[in-house]
């Protein structure tokens, strides 16, 4: 052993030199380089993972709402087709109606205007009634006030018209 | 290169002249020589070799913790890239994150201290610049620098620390009881009397098993002169190996020698960090 010290020269004031130096190689290199290097790669390891993770949970929500926004598409579709589909039919149903509401009321209306024509007709037959009467009453009365005495006559025509009907009816 | 060179030769050629006044010795020596003293503590100069070591990690170290960012620029992402692989390479030898993050710091300070200080040594100039001593009526060369490895001063330094280091966090990872039983294995004993009935080979083995325990302390010194001595050893005699090359003769022969130093400085880095973290795993992980 003391060949050996001997041989080498050392001195344990020596080798706590280095170990001093050594000491201090590894407490900068600790402190200033591994240390913020690896909390710094760690870091942005974890925020990497974080942002792809959020790309990822962005690109599903986009999806998410592509589909919601289609569906919601198709329903509103679907919506205005039925919207669509029921105006018609009751367009149709209302044209049908006023169809029939008009047809009735032309029927009304022709009903209405041959009662009145009736009317009139059966009117204008009594006035005519009335006048061919009277008309005949009054020649008969001029030819007969020369011919033969009033009673009479007035007897003989109101019985001769009561047996026959007029030409008009 | 041509520095060394000339200065060797230089002092080749003082040899020479002082020859015929005094006989300058101007051999490697295996010991660092002091170059001054400070009090009555010799500072050798492969102590100033290793404080230069020191300075320039510290400097550029400061240098690059100012320059960390987020997103990383330049340099940063080359020094990212070798911590990421060294701790890459350090989990295939631990097994775990866990253990490597507590380990590799020391580990990697290991290595980078090591490593500039061999490709320190490697320089021109040191080595070969220094000063004729003269002692008791010869003198003798005394280089200024000296690669800080190529002192076992440094080297076993650097092994006592890996070892009993790696004993230190064996207590601290696996607890007092179970990290000294692995020295002096009084749970082997303890056990005898409660298992004997279920395996009764036990009294053979378990003292067997405590006579091991006692082989690993004597295992955990050998860790310590084989570490130290393979780092001294190599560095040095690659210095030696350079010098005599350049002797030999002093243009361009040595210069393939050079870029053999220069790959067996980072392999012994390598190496001694390597060990040191096997060392510092094998004692973290429980006795089997």
């Amino acid at each position: 052993m003391d060949e050996l010290i001997k041989t080498f020269h050392i001195d344990w004031r020596l080798l706590v030199a280095q170990l001093v130096n050594f000491g201090i190689v590894l407490f900068v290199l600790w402190k200033f380089a591994v240390k913020p290097l690896s909390r710094m790669m760690n870091n942005r390891t974890k925020e990497i993972e974080k942002s792809l993770e959020d790309a990822k949970k962005i690109e599903e929500d986009l999806v998410k709402s592509q589909k919601q926004r289609e569906g919601k598409l198709t329903e509103a579709r679907k919506e205005a087709q039925a919207i669509i589909q029921k105006a018609q039919t009751e367009g149709n149903k209302q044209g049908e109606e006023m169809v029939d509401r008009a047809k009735a009321e032309v029927t009304t209306i022709i009903a209405g205007a041959k009662e009145q024509i009736a009317q009139e007709k059966s009117k204008m037959m009594k006035e005519v009634k009335s006048e061919v009467v009277n008309l005949t009453m009054e020649t008969t009365k001029k030819v007969l006030d020369k011919v033969v005495s009033k009673d009479i006559d007035e007897k003989f025509i109101k019985g001769s018209l009561k047996d026959k009907d007029l030409p008009f009816d | 290169m041509s520095q060394v060179d000339s200065n060797i030769i230089k002092n080749q050629v003082e040899t020479q002249h002082q020859s015929e006044q005094l006989e300058t010795s101007h051999e490697s020596t295996l010991y660092a020589e002091s170059v001054f003293h400070f009090k009555n503590f010799s500072i050798t100069n492969s102590l100033l070799n290793s404080w230069l070591a020191v300075l320039i990690i510290v400097v550029a170290v400061i240098v690059i913790s100012k320059k960390i960012k987020k997103i990383p620029r330049g340099i940063q992402n080359y020094l990212e890239v070798i911590l990421e692989s060294a701790m890459n390479l350090a989990d295939s030898v631990t097994g775990s994150r866990e253990k490597t993050v507590k380990i590799f710091p020391i580990v990697f300070a290991i290595f980078i201290f090591i490593l500039l200080n061999n490709w320190l040594g490697l320089i021109p100039g040191i080595g070969s610049i220094g000063f004729i001593e003269v002692t008791q009526g010869h003198s003798v060369f005394v280089p200024l620098f000296r690669g800080a490895t190529a002192d076992l001063n440094t080297t076993l330094a650097l092994a006592l620390f890996a070892v009993i280091g790696s004993n230190l966090f064996g207590v601290f990872m696996v607890g007092f009881w179970k990290f000294i039983n692995k020295y002096l294995n009084i749970q082997a004993f303890w056990e005898i009397p409660k298992k004997i009935k279920n395996e009764p080979t036990i009294i053979f083995v378990n003292p067997i098993k405590a006579f091991v325990g006692l082989i690993e302390i004597i295992g955990e010194i050998a860790k310590v002169a084989s570490l130290s001595f393979r780092l001294f050893g190599n560095i040095f005699a690659g210095e030696v190996l350079l010098m005599a090359m350049a002797v030999i003769f002093a243009f361009i022969l040595p210069i393939p020698f050079m870029f053999l130093e220069v790959i067996v400085g980072l392999v012994q880095a390598l190496i001694f960090a390597m060990l040191t973290l096997v060392y510092f795993t094998i004692a973290s992980s429980e006795a089997h």
